[in-house]
């Protein structure tokens, strides 16, 4: 933890009301890993623990709104965000990305490794495109630790690819806890804190909701899904990315898995101790979901989801009223691919153009995203702010307008 | 810890400043970090009272060369006061790492051009050179079916070189190759310091075919040395540890089941911070030895305490935290506490077929300690 915050916490006042066993209020901050990010509407932060298996609820809502919210953008942030961390940038890893809804100052959560220890940080990149360091210490905050947590000794099995062994690679998947997806996507919706991950023993996809500020009252419930490609119901593997919208009049959070089904769960079916099955709708083909980010474009609600393994999809809300909700007997039995017939299916938008990979992508503005790309060709991190009705920039094309000629022609 | 002198280079601004100010520029002395925690100070003659700290210190990961277009300094608290400026960075420096200080100081119209110097924290790993510090059992004559070895190191090692570097040595010389089990896995403690070494059991237990084709590795009346051989490199690969042997004869096997009536109490004084002390009848298991003795109360909550091990593992003491207070105590002992020849309170190592084994988990037994004195 940042060592000068040593000093000021003493200066924090105890709050007295609702305070319960596993709500700390107030004292001293344990954060030991910095992951999972979601603001509430007016600034609150919260930010999941994996760690220790805990959300806290840091209390940004002091800063004011930019008359104009200008796009950012940063090139080779990880070596600058390492530099103000006093590492090289092989020492750093980026875990999430959020911009505050009202400052529209953007937050990432990294993890500062160091000879002995690694060290949770938060960077805030203001609207000037400076990177500081949070002093964490400095915000009131809750501490929500969390109940059904997985242990923290159970790993991943490695596999290789088809009949191929494992490469080194794969095996490295054998050294990650299953704990590291406890809290994978936060969503706070309406005086709650929606949260997806891994919880329980042997039946593992969690969802949690856990009213704000914190009380110590929570709930978790299983969720089993029908996955349209693998074709077998799962229980384990968790939503990776997530979004609360109303479909079918009623208040819906739409989930995604890997590879890649979409599924609607009802907020009133989230309730303690409940085994949920969500509604398979969609398959927008293989791939591992990233983020969800709901925004309006020319009047119309979307969600963009991004991808580790294709490009990003443009999904309208509404074309997700009256889904079919598919279930085993619907398909043809086995496995499905891209390449099966019946791939994609049901409502999914459109895959737009996105030059690199969004590791990481919220919105910025009314006509702006902000994204962490990692470009193709040179393997840097970039932080761009990219239209959404064009998320992309133009430095890695060669096209017809980048001609000298051509302008000269048009300016005849 | 020794540093590597700081690099020093001056950029041209500031001979060119010096020569044309009129009044000595106050260039500051700097301090540079030693340590992963230590603070970076520049001792200005006389510091403004109000002055943005930042001018005159900055702190930069990378090198000088690198230093410092483009590059954001460190995040990290600033302290003035009228001896100079000390920057508190917000984390632990990384050993190994290059940084670079910008510093400057303060002339009659104003700064003096800016001076870098790089500074790395010297890992502090290599100052302890790699070498065997204990061997257990440590006395020079130990039981014919001794189980268990530990060797302990000054610093973390290598691992999958013991077959390499460790031999059982006969008084002829001779090596025997078989003695010691082959794990794929080595047996270390989690920091690397401490190997684990298993006499193999086929050649302790009587009657099974290692025992049979090839003998006791250990001989009743004869003399052995373990040898750690010249060369086993530390875990970071800098420096390697010298050649170690320590020389046993061997004693009568030990066939009999442990029992704590044969130990030697000796009580401490009640509200005295005296040792509880325990003469064992044979050498117990010197890691074991740490953890399978407790001292309880009566009403069975642990009384802490720090525990050695003393007499080449034939003495156990506790040296109890607070003042004794209870005029009874209770010493639990885990079942499975072996002696060195592996025999636990549950059973021989080498037992026959159709011997019964105990299923205590805990023997316990009541100490009254002795008056207070006067």
């Amino acid at each position: 933890m940042l060592k000068f915050g040593k000093t000021t916490l003493s200066s924090l006042v105890l709050a007295t009301s609702m305070i319960s066993a596993n709500v700390v209020q107030g004292a001293g901050l344990d954060l030991k890993f910095a992951g999972t990010m979601d603001f509430a509407d007016t600034g609150t932060l919260f930010v999941g623990d994996n760690y220790n298996g805990a959300i806290y609820a840091f209390d940004m809502t002091a800063g004011n709104k930019p008359d104009q919210v200008s796009p950012v953008n940063i090139g080779d942030i990880d070596i600058k965000i390492a530099a103000v961390l006093g590492v090289s940038p092989s020492a750093l890893s980026i875990n999430d990305m959020a911009v505050h809804p009202v400052t529209s100052e953007i937050y990432v959560s990294v993890t500062r490794i160091g000879n002995f220890e690694s060290a949770p940080a938060i960077m805030k990149i203001t609207q000037d495109a400076e990177i500081e360091l949070l002093d964490l210490t400095t915000f009131d905050f809750q501490k929500q630790s969390l109940e059904n947590y997985p242990d923290q000794e159970t790993k991943f099995r490695p596999r290789g690819v088809g009949k191929m062994p494992p490469l080194p690679r794969d095996l490295a998947k054998g050294d990650i806890t299953l704990s590291s997806l406890a809290i994978m996507d936060m969503e706070f919706y309406e005086g709650e804190l929606f949260v997806s991950g891994v919880g329980f023993d042997n039946f593992l996809s969690t969802l949690r909701r856990i009213p704000y500020p914190f009380t110590g009252e929570q709930s978790a419930a299983s969720v089993e899904i029908y996955h349209l490609s693998h074709d077998q119901n799962e229980t384990r593997a968790p939503i990776r990315a997530m979004s609360i919208q109303e479909i079918d009049g009623k208040t819906q959070l739409i989930a995604a898995y890997t590879c890649s089904p979409i599924v609607l769960i009802g907020l009133d079916e989230i309730v303690d101790g409940a085994k949920i099955t969500g509604r398979a709708i969609s398959d927008y083909g293989n791939g591992q979901p990233l983020d969800m980010v709901a925004y309006s474009m020319q009047g119309q609600e979307m969600l963009f989801l991004t991808s580790n393994s294709r490009s990003p999809q443009v999904i309208p809300v509404a074309s997700m009223n009256n889904a079919k909700v598919y279930t085993a007997d619907d398909l043809p039995r086995g496995g499905q691919m891209d390449l099966s017939p019946t791939m994609p299916i049901g409502p999914i938008g459109k895959p737009v153009m996105f030059d690199g990979m969004s590791l990481h992508i919220d919105a910025l503005s009314d006509s702006h995203f902000v994204s962490l790309t990692r470009d193709m060709f040179t393997g840097s991190l970039n932080m761009d702010s990219n239209p959404k009705m064009f998320p992309n920039r133009f430095h890695n094309l060669v096209a017809e307008y980048d001609f000298p000629q051509y302008h000269t022609e048009k300016s005849k | 810890m020794k540093n590597a002198p700081p690099k020093v280079v001056l950029a041209i601004g500031f001979f060119v400043g010096n020569f044309l100010s009129a009044a000595p520029a106050d260039q500051g002395s700097l301090s540079i970090p030693e340590h992963r925690s230590s603070n970076i100070l520049l001792e200005l003659q006389a510091t403004p009272a109000v002055i943005n700290p930042s001018e005159f210190l900055k702190v930069f990961v990378g090198n000088i060369e690198k230093c410092c277009e483009g590059i954001s300094p460190m995040a990290g608290r600033y302290l003035s006061s009228g001896a100079g400026i000390t920057f508190d960075p917000a984390f632990d420096l990384i050993e190994g790492q290059n940084y670079t200080v910008m510093s400057r100081g303060r002339h009659a119209t104003g700064y003096s051009e800016p001076t870098l110097t790089e500074f790395i924290i010297q890992p502090a790993v290599p100052t302890a050179a790699p070498e065997v510090i204990a061997m257990y059992p440590s006395a020079d004559d130990i039981p014919e079916n001794t189980l268990r070895f530990y060797i302990h190191f000054s610093t973390p090692m290598q691992p999958h070189l013991s077959t390499k570097f460790i031999k059982l040595v006969d008084a002829k010389g001779t090596t025997d190759t078989a003695a010691f089990m082959a794990f794929k896995q080595e047996l270390w403690s989690e920091d690397r310091k401490r190997l684990t070494l298993l006499m193999d059991p086929g050649r302790i237990k009587r009657g099974v075919s290692q025992n049979l084709n090839l003998g006791p590795a250990l001989q009743e009346n004869n003399r052995y040395s373990i040898v750690v051989e010249d060369g086993w490199p530390s875990a970071n690969g800098m420096s390697q540890a010298p050649r170690f042997e320590k020389v046993f004869s061997v004693s009568q096997a030990l066939r009999t089941i442990p029992s704590t009536d044969s130990w030697q109490i000796t009580p401490p004084r009640s509200l005295t911070l005296d040792p509880l002390v325990i003469k064992f009848d044979r050498p117990f298991d010197n890691q074991l030895s740490q953890n399978s003795i407790k001292v309880l109360s009566t009403n069975r909550q642990i009384i802490p305490g720090t525990v050695s091990v003393e007499n080449h593992e034939k003495t156990w003491r506790f040296e109890p935290l607070h003042e004794w207070t209870n005029a009874k105590v209770v010493i639990s002992v885990d079942s499975r506490f072996e002696d060195v020849a592996g025999n636990n309170f549950r059973d021989l190592l080498d037992h026959s077929v159709d011997s019964s084994i105990k299923t205590t988990d805990q023997h316990t037994f009541t100490v009254e300690l002795k008056p207070t004195p006067d």
